[in-house]
């Protein structure tokens, strides 16, 4: 029973990353797009304009990248959890000899 | 084979993954290129880009040569980080050969020069479009002047400055900071640098030379009476050779390193580090310091 409430729990724990990262890749989206016709609509005149929205596309978009990778590749648990496994298992090596 | 299946927030997810990811690419991409200020991104232009990477990247070298017709006394030359070569030249007028490389196309077209006229001065300038935090393009100028300049006033932020073969007679005043300076002959003469090293003759009555780390390194022709020579080092070393006939006061001074001179002084005061005295009568002075750099005056 407790192995399959640590299952429950990561599978829970899993769906909840995944809809945190929707969220916050639909609110980039929204605001990304925003900026961006502000940006090109705000001004009356044809002339060249600065796109300063890229910045934010950039340096948020790194942010949601970053968020997307651990939310959809890194499923079995965080690193940190890997790592304190494997220290786990360390001691228990070291226990029995 | 146990493949596991895609739940439609799954594929939301990753097409929402991919679409971001797009997103910082195209971002980075345009910044890198220095479109900033292009709002026209038309579809037939990006591919034209992508089919065709010289149109994005790949070095550019320009070179210009204009003629401006006139007497000018003055001529002021900007640059930022291109070097400056001005030099004399026995035709009339005053040519700029202008060389400007960048990276790439757009931060080539980011950059021109701007010659202009204001009264007897002629400016010759490095312009930037305004922009923020990506590469630009860089011109280099090398001016020929005509006889009748009185002035020559050259800056830049890290080029070097040479001025070779001109009329004696010219007062120049040369800046920069991260290059050199080099200067054949001047009349009264202004050079700072703050890395640089600074190479000079002159043989007015007015010399200034200043740097930080770099060292300085001069011939000093003649000194008017009531005239004077500043020259100030923190870490390099300044070396003068002197006209024979030299008649100043002297001061020198330096923290720690040595000081020198080749000449007969009346000395008012010496230690190991610190020399003041005249030189003959004393008609002109010349006051070098440094901090950890050492000082000698040699005879010509």
């Amino acid at each position: 029973m407790s192995d399959l409430n640590a299952k429950l729990e990561l599978a829970h724990k899993i769906a909840e990353r995944k809809l945190a990262f929707i969220r916050h890749a639909i609110s980039y989206l929204v605001v990304i797009i925003g900026l961006a016709i502000v940006n090109n609509l705000a001004y009356a005149s044809d002339a060249p304009r600065y796109q300063w929205w890229l910045w934010v596309a950039f340096g948020w978009g790194i942010g949601v990248v970053s968020h997307f990778l651990s939310a959809f590749l890194y499923q079995s648990g965080s690193l940190v959890e890997k790592m304190a496994k494997r220290e786990l298992e360390k001691m228990n090596e070291s226990d029995k000899t | 084979m146990n493949r596991t299946r895609l739940s439609p927030i799954d594929i939301l997810g990753i097409t929402l993954g991919v679409i971001v990811i797009l997103i910082v690419i195209g971002s980075v991409v345009v910044i890198a290129q220095g479109r900033m200020f292009d709002f026209r991104w038309s579809i037939p232009e990006l591919r034209g880009s992508w089919a065709n990477p010289r149109a994005i990247g790949g070095p550019v070298k320009e070179e210009k040569d204009e003629k401006v017709a006139g007497d000018f006394a003055e001529i002021e030359v900007r640059s930022i980080a291109g070097s400056i070569e001005i030099s004399g030249t026995s035709a009339g007028g005053v040519n700029v050969h202008s060389v400007k490389t960048a990276l790439f196309r757009n931060a080539a077209d980011n950059v021109h020069v701007e010659i202009r006229k204001e009264g007897n001065r002629l400016v010759v300038e490095e312009k930037h479009e305004p922009r923020f935090f990506f590469p630009s393009g860089t011109i280099s100028f090398q001016v020929a002047i005509p006889r009748g300049v009185k002035l020559i006033d050259a800056h830049s932020i890290s080029g070097s400055i040479t001025v070779h073969d001109v009329l004696p007679g010219i007062d120049q005043s040369l800046s920069t900071i991260s290059g050199s300076v080099s200067t054949s002959r001047a009349h009264n003469l202004s050079a700072s640098s703050t890395s640089g090293q600074i190479r000079f003759t002159s043989d007015g009555a007015s010399l200034n030379a200043r740097t930080v780390t770099g060292s300085i390194d001069g011939d000093i022709d003649s000194l008017d009476k009531g005239g004077s020579a500043r020259l100030s080092a923190v870490s390099g070393s300044v070396t003068l050779n002197a006209f024979p006939a030299l008649d100043a006061k002297i001061s020198l001074h330096s923290v720690s390193g040595r000081v020198s001179c080749a000449f007969p002084v009346t000395i008012s005061e010496q230690k190991k580090n610190r020399l003041e005295g005249k030189i003959g009568g004393g008609a002109a002075s010349v006051d070098a310091g440094t901090i950890s750099g050492s000082i000698s005056i040699n005879r010509k």
